[in-house]
């Protein structure tokens, strides 16, 4: 990857001539209130931080929690089932965890890990598309009678909560639609190593040139709000691609590198939660960092103990473990919660070709130093009846309880203007 | 692993003028020059458009076609725009939806993508192979609306090679040439083939649907995205009943030749009745005489009509996915009804419905120019047919893989997510990765093949401000005074390595590698430009 960085004495100058000129608020997407984003080159103190990672497809929340004493879950599932025996002691009778959950079992035992039951959202409807997009707006009716511009909740916490656009960053999943509206052009990255302009072939000093020329051109755009929003997202790279790539070097190699920047590996999600460590120890005043993985859609040979979804859940796990270690090096793990959710459970029963069709009621988890530990699993108990005689679990548990608390007594934020839509069902967890 | 391919030695040495050849051979061949309203020129004031309009446009000027190609072949080209005004638009219309043999093609992308010394019939390609395949034909059909109209129905039947294996990777050849072949060709075909294509299949579980307990996957996707459009004429009984249709096909393997096989196998064909969308496929007997329940299933859904207007949903739904492609971001209903109508009228021929729909009032007015955000593959392919640049597929495709718009590889069922989610700081950085690519690493292969981009100038001696407004237009790229000042400085000063910049006018007749440099800087600053990223 080319690493290479434009000299800093001319690029500096030349980010503060364009980004600093008298444009008004509204064009200037990325500044949000004006504010350059900076990174301070250490993990910010006393900085609470969310990390929300979404399993895409829907995964199979009755073989991450097992419910091991209920029968009819056995009944249901010949081959898919996770048998008592190996599924992982949390120190819960009716509940266990799935074989590859061995780094956060070890986080529950510590009471640094927690499990949500029986999760959904009103009305649920059975498609990936619809249900991801109740999930990332935070709202399952209507924009209109809430009084809000259609926008998803991580854009509403963010125009109300952070200063600049690296408030809020998305990683490893484009632009998505949790973003989207708002004012605050969120930072979004693919890879941090690879957020960097490419100077083969021209050169450092061609390129300063041109992109010289290219910034002069943005100083005066203005145009619709397509165009706009384009110019935005260029403006945040070419602003932040020298700080991102320092933080980058510094974390790989620094005086003060991270002691498991080689641990993560490569697979989702263990290098976006990398590249969340990144941003921490390079000092941005990153507060939600919202990222995800897919491959969960397990209609078919979905494994038990191993197989097709073990392997993901193991991902998941190595991740979480990796990035709870990297956390408390850097001391900021008391300042830290993982919410880890998905876009609905599956059926209670196996299909004939191994697999699970789509349902609805799910298992989210939460992860972090900052855990109230007033229980391990919090929603209703799952009975017998709720799976032999149902299709699918039935949510009991709004799934935006989990993330208003996340964003109220964890983050400090207003989460009810985050999420202000009425809900059927309410409860209050006090989970963090 | 091979080293990267470059384009084959044989490629044509000047992509434009071969292009502008062909491509005349090809509407001849195919009867095209003369037809109605087809003023291909500019002048005369347009009417007032009526915006809705089905009709046929009466003036098509010289912005208009400007935009249509932008529209429909991923980009300007110079060699597409001259084919226009000798033929007309009307037949240049008619022609481009009447797609020509590929066959040389084909065998031109298999010979440098899917066959090596080790699989000299191209039975066993790599995922990445099949990309980079695609990806070549994409850069150089003579008929660039052809791949752009298959990538629109791959992107609205998402299926992806991400499933598939070495021996099963190469259904995918046939997959992607379903939709090159017939991509302006029958409807219910489409729908049939699409239901029993074999990366289909893997894809959606189709070869593990069995009758005793159905997997709804495919089922449920057959009207959700690809049919009707989500909680639109359908239940959930009407996917499990679905489903249960859908059964009986299983992938099996040859050892002989090591591939891969799908096969009908009526033992696991669920024959008892079911009722899908009201109407009833009775039972039946297993064997001889059995009727195909893949084709019902298509009748069952082009014939479900919007119980209160009339007008078919499945033609709505693949009208809209059209119009959302190539035309607005939201489609008005009035357009959307009118062509469905005329879809079914036509037995599902898509061919007359694309000609009117090109050809109309509608394609062109304001609310249909409104913009569209490009994909990163539009982003780049448009800029090479603009400026005839051409790179090796190979690193193309490894930046699109980066970017997530990897052809063969839509992330989910859904396609990829469009629009505005492509406007990321990670996004734009990536395009302007992608573009030095193609302006600045790829340069010795155009060298290679006598290309220059100075050869883009609109004269030789063109100064500094002919030469930016000459390349802004042919990439669409709209400069304001200062904009365009900023781009005439670029031309005509120089930056020294300690960061100065002093006046040293551009002169393309003086030093021309001096002046070539220059000019693909400006073609990648105008790559950048916020109005290159819309359409």
């Amino acid at each position: 990857m080319c690493k290479q960085h434009l000299p800093k004495n001319v690029t500096r100058r030349d980010i503060l001539r364009y980004t600093l000129a008298g444009a008004g608020i509204a064009a200037l997407g990325p500044l949000g209130r004006g504010l350059v984003p900076e990174a301070h080159g250490a993990p910010l103190a006393s900085h609470r931080r969310l990390v929300s990672i979404f399993g895409y497809g829907g995964y199979d929340g009755l073989n991450l929690l097992v419910p091991v004493t209920n029968q009819a879950y056995y009944d249901r599932r010949p081959t898919i089932q996770i048998a008592p025996g190996n599924a992982l002691d949390i120190g819960e009778t009716d509940y266990a965890l799935h074989p590859a959950m061995t780094n956060l079992q070890t986080l529950f035992n510590n009471g640094e890990a927690c499990a949500f039951r029986m999760v959904g959202y009103p009305n649920a409807n059975l498609s990936h598309f619809i249900s991801q997009d109740v999930h990332s707006w935070g709202v399952r009716g209507e924009f209109n009678p809430l009084g809000i511009d259609e926008s998803g909740w991580v854009a509403r916490y963010a125009d109300l909560h952070t200063a600049t656009s690296m408030g809020a960053a998305a990683i490893g999943v484009g632009r998505p639609l949790e973003f989207e509206g708002g004012n605050t052009n969120p930072f979004m990255a693919g890879s941090l190593n690879s957020f960097d302009f490419s100077t083969s072939n021209i050169g450092t000093t061609d390129h300063a040139h041109r992109l010289n020329a290219l910034s002069n051109v943005l100083q005066s755009f203005s145009g619709d709000t397509l165009t706009t929003e384009a110019k935005n997202a260029l403006d945040q790279g070419v602003m932040l691609a020298d700080q991102i790539q320092q933080a980058v070097d510094d974390y790989e190699n620094g005086t003060t590198g991270s002691p498991f920047a080689a641990t993560y590996g490569n697979a989702t999600p263990a290098r976006y939660l990398r590249d969340a460590a990144i941003l921490i120890r390079g000092g941005f005043e990153t507060r939600v960092f919202m990222t995800g993985y897919g491959g969960w859609d397990t209609h078919g040979n979905q494994g038990a103990d191993t197989g097709s979804q073990a392997t993901l859940i193991g991902r998941l796990d190595h991740a979480i473990g990796t990035f709870a270690d990297d956390c408390k090096d850097m001391g900021v793990w008391n300042d830290m919660l993982l919410l880890v959710s998905s876009e609905f459970g599956r059926r209670n029963f196996e299909n004939g070709s191994n697999g699970t069709d789509h349902g609805h009621g799910n298992m989210f988890f939460a992860v972090g130093g900052n855990l109230t530990n007033n229980a391990k699993i919090y929603g209703p108990e799952i009975t017998e009846s709720d799976i032999a005689d149902q299709n699918w679990l039935h949510y009991e548990l709004d799934y935006r309880d989990i993330f208003r608390e996340a964003v109220t007594n964890h983050l400090g934020g207003n989460g009810g203007l985050v999420f202000p839509e009425p809900q059927d069902i309410n409860t209050t967890l006090n989970f963090v | 692993m091979q080293e990267p391919r470059c384009i084959p030695a044989e490629a044509p040495p000047r992509p434009s003028l071969a292009l502008t050849l062909a491509l005349t051979l090809v509407l001849t061949a195919c009867g095209g020059g003369g037809g109605a309203g087809g003023d291909g020129g500019g002048g005369g004031t347009p009417p007032t458009p009526a915006a809705l309009s089905l009709a046929p446009k009466a003036v098509v000027t010289d912005a208009d076609i400007r935009y249509f190609l932008q529209r429909t072949h991923f980009g300007f080209s110079q060699a597409h725009y001259d084919a226009i005004q000798q033929v007309g638009f009307a037949a240049y219309v008619d022609a481009m939806t009447s797609f020509a043999d590929t066959t040389q093609l084909e065998a031109d992308a298999k010979a440098a993508y899917l066959v090596d010394d080790n699989d000299p019939d191209g039975d066993f390609p790599s995922q990445t192979d099949l990309a980079r395949w695609w990806l070549y034909m994409m850069m150089l059909n003579q008929n660039p609306f052809q791949e752009n109209l298959a990538f629109h129905w791959h992107e609205h039947f998402a299926t992806a090679t991400t499933v598939l294996s070495n021996s099963n990777n190469h259904y995918f050849i046939d997959h992607v040439n379903m939709w090159r072949h017939g991509g302006a060709g029958n409807l219910r075909t489409l729908l049939i083939a699409m239901s029993r294509d074999p990366a289909m299949l893997v894809w959606l579980d189709g070869i593990n649907n069995v009758d005793e307990e159905p997997n709804e996957n495919f089922g449920r996707e057959y009207f959700e995205l690809f049919c009707l459009g989500v909680d639109i004429g359908y239940t959930q009984t009407d996917i499990e009943e679905a489903a249960r249709a859908f059964t009986g096909y299983r992938q099996r393997f040859d050892s002989d030749t090591g591939k891969n096989f799908i096969e009908f196998d009526p033992n696991r064909h669920d024959h008892t009745e079911k009722t899908v969308l009201g109407v009833v496929i009775p039972a039946q007997t297993p064997g001889a005489g059995e009727v195909d329940e893949y084709d019902q299933m298509a009748d069952i859904v082009l014939g479900a009509n919007d119980p209160v207007t009339g007008v078919s949903l499945t033609g709505q739904w693949i009208v809209r996915s059209l119009l959302a492609y190539f035309c607005y971001a939201n489609p008005p209903q009035s357009v959307i009804d009118e062509l469905a109508d005329d879809l079914r009228n036509a037995n599902w021929e898509l061919k007359p419905v694309l000609m009117k729909l090109f050809r109309s009032e509608a394609f062109f007015c304001d609310e249909a120019k409104a913009g569209f955000v490009k994909g990163p593959v539009e982003h780049v392919l448009g800029f090479m047919r603009s400026t005839n640049m051409v790179g090796d597929p190979a690193q193309i495709d490894r930046r699109l893989q980066l970017m997530g718009h990897r052809p063969t590889q839509p992330p989910t069922v859904d396609g990829w997510p469009g629009g505005t989610q492509w406007l990321s700081a990670q996004g734009m950085i990536d395009r302007a990765n992608m573009l030095n690519y193609v302006c600045e690493q790829a340069e010795s292969i155009q060298q290679t093949l006598g290309y220059a981009a100075l050869d883009l100038l609109p004269a030789p001696d063109a100064d500094s401000a002919a030469t930016v407004d000459a390349l802004a237009l042919r990439l669409n790229v709209t400069l304001d005074a200062a904009q365009q000042t900023e781009l005439v400085t670029y031309l005509d000063t120089e930056r020294a390595s300690n960061g100065t910049v002093s006046d040293d006018p551009f002169d393309p007749q003086g030093n021309a590698a001096e002046a070539e440099r220059r000019v693909r800087g400006l073609l990648w600053i105008l790559g950048q430009h916020p109005t290159y990223q819309t359409r």
